[in-house]
């Protein structure tokens, strides 16, 4: 029967090299080439299809491997190991319940054992029996503050995911940080373009302000003054303003 | 130069910005950013120590500070409400 299990924790458990790893060598192996990759070098798509194909490969009887994201309100299956881990998923999120959401929801591993003898999600159950899926285990992807996802193992055989729990943290860590370091990297880019707008709206407010002091012999803020007063009245953005002066002065005849 | 004692409510002015940051919902990051953008030369850290406890701040950043406000509220429909220290 399966039950949720509680109190696996492995946000502690990130660092790859730390005696607490499995001994299985191919274990370590995959562990070590995730923690190497580099984002950036691959999108976090294959960054995440990797961390699915390696934990499929890695974890013995593990038949397909999924990652779900939560993004904006809905949760896609972006990445997996084998399509019948994205029916399965789809099965959950179509019938709005099953140990993958709960593990997003509740920030807590589930495992399944036997779908066919799980009463806690019928009608997922049921769509997974007549897949041929026998067992699950599903870990939660959290970013720090917030469940962001989760890893999803499914087996044929039932019962196949029992004592794994550890072994599938690793990936559910790796898979976590992957997350994390996309979202971080998604944040310093929005930020750096952000700044090369302001860097840019800058300089042209500046040159109408040297435009204005010039023409009026007016200070730098009293030119400011003249810019604001015109976005006021014209109900305009500051910089457009600032804009149309350089533009004008830029195309207007050269002064001798 | 420091912010002129404008009939003795240097610290509505000040409030009042602080106030309007809150309603537009603007992190200090974010407002930051916007001033930064329209020429202000005060780092983060002067731009915060102003709006929480009044610190030294050119007098000419209030202005930029509500045009930043503004034009955020200008981008909601919301028209220009906040007012400014020159008149």
């Amino acid at each position: 029967m399966g039950r949720a299990v509680h109190g696996v924790r492995y946000r502690s458990l990130t660092v790859v090299g730390e005696g607490s790893l499995p001994d299985d060598e191919a274990l370590q192996t995959s562990l070590r080439t995730l923690a190497e990759t580099l984002l950036g070098e691959q999108g976090l798509e294959e960054l995440l299809g990797n961390v699915t194909s390696l934990a499929a490969a890695a974890i013995p009887g593990c038949d397909a491997a999924s990652i779900s994201l939560m993004q904006g309100g809905r949760t896609t299956t972006p990445v997996c190991s084998a399509e019948i881990a994205r029916e399965v998923d789809q099965a959950q999120y179509d019938t709005g319940g099953g140990p993958c959401l709960a593990a997003m929801l509740e920030e807590e591993v589930f495992r399944v054992d036997s779908y066919a003898d799980d009463d806690r999600w019928p009608e997922m159950s049921a769509q997974a029996v007549a897949k041929g899926v026998a067992s699950s285990l599903s870990l939660p992807l959290s970013t720090g503050r917030q469940a962001v996802g989760a890893l999803n193992l499914y087996s044929t055989k039932p019962g196949n995911f029992d004592g794994a729990e550890e072994q599938a943290a690793m990936f559910a860590a790796q898979a976590s940080v992957t997350v994390s370091n996309a979202q971080a990297l998604e944040r310093a880019q929005e930020m750096a373009r952000h700044l090369a707008v302001a860097l840019e709206n800058r300089d042209v407010i500046g040159q109408a302000k040297g435009i204005i002091m010039a023409a009026e012999g007016a200070t730098s803020d009293e030119a400011f003054a003249v810019l604001r007063r015109a976005s006021q009245r014209e109900n305009r953005k500051l910089h457009d303003v600032a804009r149309e002066i350089v533009d004008r002065r830029r195309q207007g005849p050269a002064t001798p | 130069m420091t912010a002129p004692a404008g009939a003795g409510s240097v610290g509505d002015v000040r409030r009042s910005l602080e106030a309007a940051r809150r309603r537009a919902g603007l992190s200090d990051g974010e407002l930051w950013l916007a001033y930064f953008g329209l020429g202000g030369d005060a780092s983060p850290e002067e731009m915060r120590a102003y709006l929480t406890e009044g610190g030294p701040l050119a007098s000419g950043s209030v202005d930029i500070l509500v045009q930043a406000l503004n034009e955020h509220f200008m981008d909601h429909g919301l028209g220009m409400p906040v007012p400014y220290q020159e008149r």
